[in-house]
């Protein structure tokens, strides 16, 4: 009977958005394994479907809010590009160059989202370095995979994928979560 | 970090007094929630961790380094913040109190 209903309440967990249910998602069953086990039968029956309707109103919430929270996210990725090209139109102007593609190339960008500040340098269309936090990456943290750049955690997983869009100059990304904030060089999306 | 007074629900103000004594997890934070309120509050798995992550969010409490033998269980302790946070919260009910008392609207045997 506990295992049928914590896989009831495992399958109701995706009602949570994944990174939701990757950071907190074995805790809460593990908590609803061990609710259920101290109750009768039809008690445990009772507080599952008790729980599966709190989920429901809960990822309700959590999603409404991220919507909400995402608009400054959005702003933070035009003023990206704001600055790029602040960048590009400098680097344009200081000197006559062979290829205007080249010089739009090379490009660093600077941008903040709730998890921090990174920067990545472009240089004639591929990443040469990036910081986090503003300290540097090493080499072998930095992993350039068709048009998208990821940023790597001392351990190889994810912390920041990057899509890079030469010919407009800009780069997008998924806002980091500001829980990952002041560790974020670690924090494996 | 946000305005606290926007974000403090009965729930986040219950799981900082709950955590006001020391580190402790999920499961244990509940537990103490009912302890403390006399079984009125018996905050649900998915109203309680949507609580911890609007609260770890704020910076008004972080994980704790703490270990159990079970690696998914984890720790969470406030921050100065969630302690002068808790501390306000507590603040204001006790005004709250004052005034319902005053009124005499508390029942004997309250308090």
């Amino acid at each position: 009977m506990t295992r049928a209903l914590t896989g009831v309440f495992s399958a109701a967990l995706a009602l949570f958005p994944e990174s939701f249910r990757r950071r907190y998602g074995d805790e809460m069953l593990e908590i609803f394994a061990e609710r259920i086990a101290e109750l009768s039968a039809p008690a445990a029956i009772a507080a599952t479907f008790a729980e599966i309707i709190d989920l429901f109103f809960s990822a309700t919430r959590f999603r409404l809010t991220r919507i909400a929270r995402l608009q400054p996210a959005m702003l933070g990725v035009v003023g990206t590009f704001i600055v790029a090209a602040a960048f590009t139109v400098r680097s344009l102007s200081w000197a006559p160059t062979p290829s205007i593609v080249a010089q739009i190339d090379s490009i660093d960008f600077r941008a903040q989202d709730p998890a921090g500040e990174f920067t990545i340098a472009i240089r004639h269309g591929r990443p040469v370095a990036a910081t986090i936090d503003r300290v540097p990456l090493p080499a072998n943290r930095l992993l350039n995979l068709g048009d998208s750049i990821h940023l790597l955690s001392p351990s190889g997983d994810v912390v920041l994928a990057v899509a890079y869009y030469r010919e407009r100059a800009r780069i997008e990304w998924e806002p980091r979560p500001r829980y990952c904030r002041g560790r974020a060089a670690e924090c494996a999306l | 970090m946000a305005d606290t007074k926007e974000v403090l629900t009965p729930l986040s103000a219950a799981i900082l007094f709950a955590l006001a004594d020391g580190a402790s997890h999920g499961y244990a934070i509940i537990r103490e929630i009912e302890d403390l309120t006399d079984g009125q509050m018996k905050p649900h798995t998915g109203s309680m961790y949507l609580a911890l992550h609007r609260l770890l969010e704020d910076g008004l409490i972080i994980e704790s380094p703490m270990k159990s033998d079970d690696a998914r269980r984890r720790y969470y302790k406030l921050t100065d913040a969630g302690r002068e946070a808790a501390r306000a919260e507590a603040g204001r009910l006790a005004q709250l109190v004052r005034i319902a008392s005053a009124k005499r609207l508390i029942p004997r045997g309250a308090l």
